[in-house]
């Protein structure tokens, strides 16, 4: 049996009926037809699904749709604000930190919570805040370099 | 050429804006309406016959489409079981299984069915009798007489020094020189077994394809690949479908490594939609990548190396068994390339490939190359500890020079191995003491790009704007380092050139992007294709102004004749004749398939400490050196650089397949442990230009190289931090504890 689900989804409101069973993921790419987050393991190990569920990074393949309820979650679909860029998508694109780009849309949005809650994070506090989110192309150095240049930048209004 | 403008420079990628806003569309993504959603059920067991397979109860489960079997592969090929075990024994059944499975994860059937559930409920219907056989996951245990036979129909008399089993399935020898002799003029001879570890390419996206009939047969194909053209082949070759009925197109690929150059699950899905008269998807989940796709070969190598007290190798010799999983591999196993950095005066290599009950291997990422460095450089290692020598002054005075051959005989060009050395040891990773507590190692590595074949089509639109068309695949920025090639020639800018890998259909021939030879071959054929398009516009142009070809000037998009700059007449308006049949288009090609062995050679430091409670080794610094001949686009250059080199890291430290009773025990990203963003330091990359004869503006191979050297580098400098060689990797913690504990060190 189906369930209401009430979420604000990148600031829209959205009414939709999902299974108990479907996990925000599903929903968000299946239901919501938002392909931007992305499935790497299914298991919480790879952080490619990272979403932000009130402000907070989440793996959305270890939440269930229901358990979102009444919440307002940020997808990568929402971070930039119409055609501007968000200074670390601005960044992950001026520093080379974007490789194959399917860890991209996870890594963007667990730095924005990082950056959310310690606007200047040294090296250090990145790398253990993004060590949930595996990248295999690019060693992660200028990813690290990008989540600095974008903490140097003024946030835009 | 006078001084580049586009090329060299640091552009940023052209499909990084649709990759940081979520728009890019990787294979999973794609969505097409009424498709069906699958599932493969795959075997429990190492080793087995299939006695029986009974998949009616799962044909009529509700909302189920169609199932699939080896049967209706081998069918598909025109062939009864019968006819296949006695005429096509090496058909591949990794794709399916028709009579026996050789591994645990082999697929077995495949559901196509209305939802995801449906599909995954259907597989519980399917009966299969399974005839246990022992069966073998280690390649020395597999080699030996009376050891489990995977395929006793094909099985191959190999004639070796030993006596062998079955399940040796290559056997090659390289020799040179007398290695007798060789030894004889050494005054240290060294001798250790190395293992490697069977690994995964790790790429984050998992193989994702959806597969469409039309209603005249006509076959639709989205895939995540490195090669639609050999998606193509391998499903037209599979299937027996010809390539006009077949239409490939490449999505964004989430990272391939070498995994995604080959057909793995796409004959499958174009099966399963041919059978049910409905699209339909296939998704690998994280644990079929690991348990059935096509990881990275584990090699076992015996080398014995001689060299002089002054340190000049005088002979090596060496056994190299490298297994090759379930079925015999397509590459030529060689670890002789390892060996090719130095001048090796006697030379005899032995090599096996041995099957055994585990995936197939694949290509990783210079395939086969990290485990004979990891052999050959940690004895180079061993050989400079024991004559007490600088081990870069080791590898200069033994280093390949211009001129010189390589082992197989072909002399090498213009090569930048000594230059890369030079850099290394005037850098203060090396030229100053490390910090205490720290420990360097150092390692080489070789590769040598094959140039295969490409194609690129340059149109020059009406408005004066570039269209250019290819078929090779962007795995590592291709289209924006092609862009830039055409943006240089024309003295463009970027936005004014439009890149496209295009299909099957549409795009002319490319092989795979791989092998470290796209921006290389297809370089070469989009410059190619430039002057293709030059020498028709010179031609309009001089044509248009009344003057002879010789004597047009060129410039902002502009011709005109020597000394009137005046008269021009600009690309815009000779292109913009093609509407409404003013004038021909301006449409170009070019295509390469032949360029000369420019071999690129990397040499890295890593700087470590150990703990000596845990046996922890932590990477504290890390330089990675290559000569790349001309980087395109440095910042596209050095993340190659990196992100090969932490790969590399990986395979050192902690990656590694765990195998009991035949059985994967790490299927997922917790227990198999790739490296994160907190256990590494900065890499940091050191770009050499010492240019290729040919190949773009003088342009290396780039992707390859960097993985070679860090097994060997990391080992290296554990060995010299703990003063116990590790010569079996992962050094994990448990490693190292286990290595200080022996002597009673921990």
């Amino acid at each position: 049996m189906k369930i209401p689900l009430h979420i604000t989804v990148n600031g829209q409101p959205r009414e939709i009926l999902v299974e108990p069973t479907r996990t925000l993921l599903e929903t968000i790419r299946v239901d919501l037809g938002l392909t931007g987050s992305k499935e790497g393991c299914g298991k919480g190990n790879c952080g490619a699904c990272t979403v932000l569920l009130n402000g907070m990074a989440v793996n959305s393949c270890l939440v269930l749709a229901v358990e979102a309820e009444g919440q307002e979650v940020l997808t990568i679909e929402g971070l930039s604000q119409g055609n501007r860029l968000h200074p670390l998508q601005q960044a992950f694109l001026d520093q080379g930190a974007v490789q194959c780009g399917f860890c991209t849309p996870g890594v963007l949005l667990l730095a924005k919570s990082l950056l959310d809650t310690n606007p200047h994070p040294s090296e250090q506090e990145i790398r253990t805040a993004i060590a949930g989110n595996l990248c295999r192309c690019t060693g992660y150095d200028k990813i690290v370099r990008a989540i600095v240049a974008a903490s140097k930048q003024k946030v835009a209004p | 050429m006078s001084k580049p403008k586009v090329v060299g420079q640091r552009v940023p990628r052209v499909d990084v804006p649709d990759k940081v806003t979520g728009r890019a569309i990787f294979a999973a993504d794609v969505a097409i309406s009424n498709a069906l959603a699958s599932a493969v059920l795959r075997s429990p067991h190492a080793h087995a016959k299939i006695r029986r397979l009974d998949v009616s109860r799962a044909r009529t489960a509700e909302g189920v489409a169609a199932v699939i079997t080896g049967q209706d592969l081998l069918q598909a090929q025109g062939l009864t079981m019968e006819e296949a075990r006695r005429l096509r024994p090496a058909l591949r059944q990794h794709y399916l299984a028709w009579d026996k499975v050789i591994y645990a994860g082999q697929a077995v059937a495949v559901v196509a069915a209305t939802t995801q559930e449906a599909a995954q409920k259907a597989l519980g219907l399917i009966q299969v009798d399974y005839e246990l056989l022992p069966s073998v996951t280690d390649v020395e245990t597999a080699m030996k007489p009376g050891a489990p036979a995977l395929h006793p129909n094909l099985a191959v008399r190999i004639s070796a020094k030993v006596e062998v089993s079955d399940n040796v399935v290559m056997r090659t020898e390289i020799r040179k020189g007398d290695v007798a002799a060789g030894f004889a003029q050494a005054d240290i001879v060294l001798e250790e077994t190395f293992r490697t570890q069977m690994v995964h390419q790790g790429y984050m996206e998992p193989h994702a394809v959806t597969a469409s009939v039309a209603a005249d047969g006509k076959i639709t194909v989205w895939t995540t690949t490195q090669g639609s053209f050999s998606i193509r082949q391998g499903i037209s070759q599979t299937l027996n479908i010809p390539d006009s009925q077949l239409r490939v197109i490449p999505t964004e690929v989430g990272g391939g490594f070498g995994a995604k150059a080959f057909t793995l699950i796409e004959p499958l899905c174009v099966l399963l939609a041919q059978k049910a008269g409905r699209p339909v998807k296939m998704v690998m989940s994280r644990e079929e990548e690991f348990i059935a796709a096509t990881p990275a070969p584990p090699v076992v190598y015996r080398l014995k190396m001689g060299a002089t007290r002054d340190g000049r190798i005088t002979a090596a010799e060496g056994t190299a068994i490298f297994d090759a999983g379930a079925f015999a591999g397509e590459m030529a196993p060689s670890a002789m390339d390892s060996l090719a950095l130095y001048k090796v005066p006697n030379l005899s290599l032995e090599h096996f490939q041995v099957v055994t009950n585990k995936p197939p291997v694949g290509a990783y990422r210079a395939p086969n190359h990290p485990q004979g460095a990891f052999a050959s450089e940690s004895m180079l290692d061993m050989i400079a500890q024991s004559l007490s020598l600088d081990p870069l002054e080791l590898r200069l005075r033994n280093a390949v020079q211009d001129g010189d051959a390589t082992p197989d005989g072909v002399p090498l060009g213009r090569i930048g191995f000594k230059e890369t050395l030079q850099r290394i040891r005037e850098h203060p990773i090396w030229r100053e003491k490390p910090k205490a507590g720290r420990s360097r190692g150092l390692a080489c590595g070789v590769w040598t790009p094959a140039a295969l074949t490409s194609t690129a089509q340059l149109q020059v639109t009406p408005d004066g704007s570039f269209a250019l068309t290819m078929g090779s695949v962007d795995i590592t920025g291709v289209r924006t380092t092609m862009a830039q090639i055409v943006a240089e020639e024309f003295g463009l800018d970027m936005k004014e050139v439009a890149v496209t890998t295009g299909d099957t259909d549409t795009a002319g021939y490319a092989d795979v992007s791989g092998g470290s030879r796209t921006t290389r071959t297809t370089g070469t054929a989009v410059l190619r294709a430039c002057q293709d398009v030059k020498a028709q516009l010179r031609e309009r142009a001089a044509a248009q102004l009344r003057v002879s070809i010789e004597d047009l000037e060129y410039g902002d998009k502009k011709f005109w004749a020597n000394g009137s700059p005046k008269t021009s007449v600009s690309i815009e308006a000779i292109a913009g004749k093609a509407v409404f049949g003013r004038g021909d288009v301006i449409v170009g090609h070019g295509q390469c398939s032949r360029l000369g062995r420019e071999p690129a050679y990397a040499v890295h430091v890593a700087e470590i400490s150990v703990d000596r409670e845990t046996g922890q080794v932590q990477v504290e610094r890390y330089v990675a050196a290559q000569d790349v001949g001309f980087a395109l686009n440095p910042t596209l250059v050095e993340g190659q650089l990196q992100g090969s080199a932490v790969q590399g890291i990986g395979w050192a430290l902690s990656e590694g397949y765990v195998y009991r009773n035949g059985i994967l025990q790490n299927p997922n990203f917790l227990d198999y442990r790739m490296l994160t963003a907190a256990d590494l330091p900065p890499i940091e990359p050191v770009l050499v230009e010492v240019a290729a004869p040919d190949g773009p503006y003088g342009a290396r191979g780039v992707g390859e190289p960097p993985i070679i050297p860090p097994l060997a580098a990391v080992a290296n400098a554990v060995s010299r931090a703990i003063g116990i060689r590790i010569t079996s990797l992962p050094m994990t913690s448990e490693a190292v504890w286990r290595a200080l504990k022996a002597r009673g060190q921990a």
